[in-house]
């Protein structure tokens, strides 16, 4: 084995086809958008090259700031509850309880399930008339919170945000499960037999041994939050009037229906830039923590 | 051993990923054509044709054997061929989308077929703007011209010139529940005023009036385009909408303040800014609401398997405006799917006689397959067809004019903006005044 790792031609050999295909697919494709989002086009003919033009109107563009803050909102929602909750979920299942791999496979099902099954399943809880959720707070004598949870501008977003929070928990809760699952058992008989409670062993070994499965776990809930759209498109389309629209709606709806490749450009580099930045900054988080 | 097998497999995994991405890339840059005509030209037989024989090529969109005018199109060819055995017909089909950007470059490169299938309107201007596509006026014969329906030759016709023949249409009409009308002794309204009643009559009753879906935005613009043209009649919000006019004019503001007191009187279902337009369908289709007001299409729909209103709906137009200029007869649609002509093409006289015979009998054929109400007069056995189809072409053939759905009309980001502004009109979240604000951004 030795001899393959040192020979550098077998490793150019072999990694030149994912070199090519990550080139191809991703790397040239941001390069391109990059140059659209100088240009103002209308995706057939020529481009007019107006320089950062579009990147200055899109930060005096109501709707798009719009959406950029609710795309954050679902960033924050993720990071503070929907993560909490995985994680005592995580916590919970891997303590041995009964039905340990059964549980596990039940949260995590709403993850396989395509979004759009999930989208349709919702819309059917969320309905104005037969709706499970307008029906239960009828049947338990709270018909006046009863709303059109995804027809008016209030609850649209929130109304939303709950089936991504729903649909990931399985799968943050996969992540850390497995990580306590792969803490050496020593340390917790350690913990056992200095006496320490279930609590206490979560607080003080089994959340901070979790800090490289978190870490991902955030990264991914962030990210994944500024990028949500497939959800929303399916439960609202970014509506009514923009309610609920995030910044990748938004984004489609500019390029493909308002023909604006350029300014549609501009915002998807934004997003580019916005996820870099965070996981950036999440990456600068950790890594402060640990010199702590 | 074990370890070479591993380097084996390595290298052959490698390989395959290079060979399927060379692959891939080939398979991407060839812009593949597949000439599915060829197969299926009928048999003709050229023994005695005494004209010099012509070939024509045909690009058109219904070669998907699910399209709902496949059919129709293999027959009228066919029948073509039979008649006139000299013209050979070659066929090439693409998918609607595809073609549609085929179609952009191969105008661009001025490498058009004799005779191709279009959309009047916006999307055919560049192409007669830059001289692609023959005006047919001299080729067309009053006689011809008196057997079409009003209005099938507006979208295809620019700066006064004809360029292409439309065979079909689709219009938006009042679709109403005749049995839910009766029961409550309410007559199907025919002016704004009685609609007006209708509402408030079917509401007290609890039963809501209209179904609309929020969601799928171009619902609600149906009733608006509608409501706007009963208001302002079809010259005034076509040169509106291209720009010669303005939305400040009282007629808009008219159109859009009734919308608003259909909205305000609770004529659309609560909660249904939040439905699509499948689910806003089915109370309709359930006979809970009376009144549905969309594209001709709805006709198939109605008749849908789990339709319970088969045989009880009736259609008609708009309800006309006391303070209106648009009359009982226009309707917001139009016929906008047509056939052009290649300005260079070599046999001009075979090429738009094909255009007439093969626009003529698809009216026909095409109607007879549901697929849209026919642009020319035809004369067929209707007891076949959908009754609300046939309703609907009676209907039509009275028009005084057809008006095309704004989102059709307008430019992309525009359509946006009428869109989204509507939609906010709808939930009541501007008034009509900064709806008609919203509207004339447009101009600037």
């Amino acid at each position: 084995m030795e001899k393959v790792w040192s020979n550098k031609k077998a490793i150019i050999f072999f990694l030149f086809p994912s070199f090519v295909i990550l080139t191809l697919i991703i790397i040239v494709p941001i390069i391109m958008s990059s140059y659209y989002s100088l240009l103002k086009w209308d995706g057939f003919g020529k481009g007019e090259f107006i320089g950062l033009k579009n990147y200055i109107d899109l930060f005096s563009d109501k709707a798009f700031l719009m959406s950029v803050k609710n795309s954050l909102i679902f960033a924050v929602s993720s990071v503070f509850i929907q993560l909490p909750f995985s994680l005592l979920l995580a916590l919970v299942i891997s303590k041995g309880v009964k039905f340990e791999r059964f549980f596990v496979t039940v949260f995590f099902i709403p993850v396989i399930i395509s979004t759009v099954v999930i989208g349709q399943l919702w819309m059917k809880i969320y309905h104005p008339e037969y709706g499970v959720l307008n029906l239960f707070l009828r049947a338990v004598g709270l018909g006046n919170l009863a709303k059109e949870w995804l027809g008016s501008k209030e609850t649209a977003l929130g109304a939303s945000v709950v089936p991504v929070l729903w649909q990931y928990i399985g799968y943050h809760m996969l992540l850390m499960y497995a990580g306590i699952k792969s803490i050496s058992a020593d340390v917790f008989e350690a913990a056992k037999i200095d006496g320490a409670s279930w609590l206490k062993t979560s607080r003080y070994i089994t959340i901070p041994l979790l800090r490289p499965i978190l870490k991902v776990s955030l990264t991914f809930a962030v990210v994944g939050s500024l990028k949500v759209f497939d959800l929303v498109y399916v439960l609202t389309r970014g509506g009514p009037a923009r309610a609920s629209e995030v910044t990748s709606t938004l984004m489609v709806e500019t390029i493909f229906k308002s023909n604006k490749y350029g300014y549609g450009s501009a915002m998807a580099i934004f997003v580019i830039i916005e996820c870099f930045l965070l996981y950036w900054l999440i990456g600068k988080m950790f890594k402060t923590d640990e010199v702590v | 051993m074990k370890f070479k097998a591993s380097k084996l497999l390595c290298a052959i995994l490698g390989l395959t990923m290079i060979i399927s991405s060379i692959g891939c890339s080939g398979g991407n840059s060839g812009n593949n054509v597949e000439p599915q005509g060829d197969t299926q030209t009928p048999q003709v037989s050229e023994t005695d044709t005494p004209q010099e024989e012509v070939e024509l090529t045909f690009w058109h969109i219904w070669g998907a054997e699910t399209d709902a005018s496949y059919g129709a199109v293999k027959k009228v060819i066919a029948d073509f061929q039979k008649e006139y055995p000299h013209i050979k017909i070659k066929e090439d089909t693409t998918e609607n989308e595809a073609y549609k950007t085929k179609i952009k470059a191969s105008a661009a490169a001025n490498e058009l077929p004799d005779i191709f299938s279009s959309w009047g309107g916006g999307f055919s201007k560049p192409f007669i703007d830059s001289g692609r596509v023959l005006a047919i006026d001299d080729y067309l014969d009053d006689a011809t011209k008196s057997r079409m329906v009003n209005g099938a030759l507006t979208n295809v016709t620019y700066d006064g010139k004809v360029y292409g023949l439309t065979f079909g249409l689709s219009c938006g009409a009042l679709f109403c529940n005749k049995e839910l009308f009766e029961e409550h002794n309410l007559e199907i309204p025919e002016t704004y005023d009685e609609l007006v009643e209708v509402v408030k009559a079917f509401k007290a009753k609890g039963v809501t009036p209209m179904t609309v879906s929020g969601k799928d935005i171009w619902t609600i613009a149906m009733y608006f385009d509608a409501m706007a043209l009963k208001s302002a009649g079809g010259d005034k919000v076509t040169s509106t909408l291209l720009k010669q006019g303005s939305f400040k004019d009282p007629e808009f503001l008219n159109a859009a303040e009734k919308f608003a007191e259909l909205v305000e009187l609770g004529a659309f279902p609560e909660g249904a800014a939040g439905l699509s337009k499948d689910e806003s369908d089915i109370p309709f289709l359930e006979g809970k609401i009376p009144m549905l007001f969309n594209g001709s299409w709805t006709a198939g729909t109605v008749y849908r398997d789990d339709s319970k209103i088969k045989d009880k709906v009736t259609v008609v137009g708009f309800p006309v405006f006391a303070d209106g200029k648009g009359g009982k007869n226009d309707f917001t649609g139009g016929a906008v799917d047509c056939i052009m002509v290649n300005a260079n093409t070599k046999h001009k006289e075979a090429a738009t006689l094909f255009q007439q015979y093969f626009c003529e009998n698809m009216a026909r054929e095409t109607y007879l397959a549901g697929a849209y109400l026919p642009a020319w007069k035809v004369e067929v056995d209707e007891s076949n067809i959908n009754p609300v189809t046939v309703e609907l072409a009676k209907l039509t053939s009275e028009a005084t004019g057809f008006t095309l759905w704004w989102d059709t009309l307008l430019e992309g980001e525009d359509t946006q903006i009428y869109l989204n502004s509507l939609q906010e009109l709808f939930l009541g979240s501007i008034t009509p005044e900064e709806f008609i604000d919203k509207l004339q951004s447009m101009y600037e």
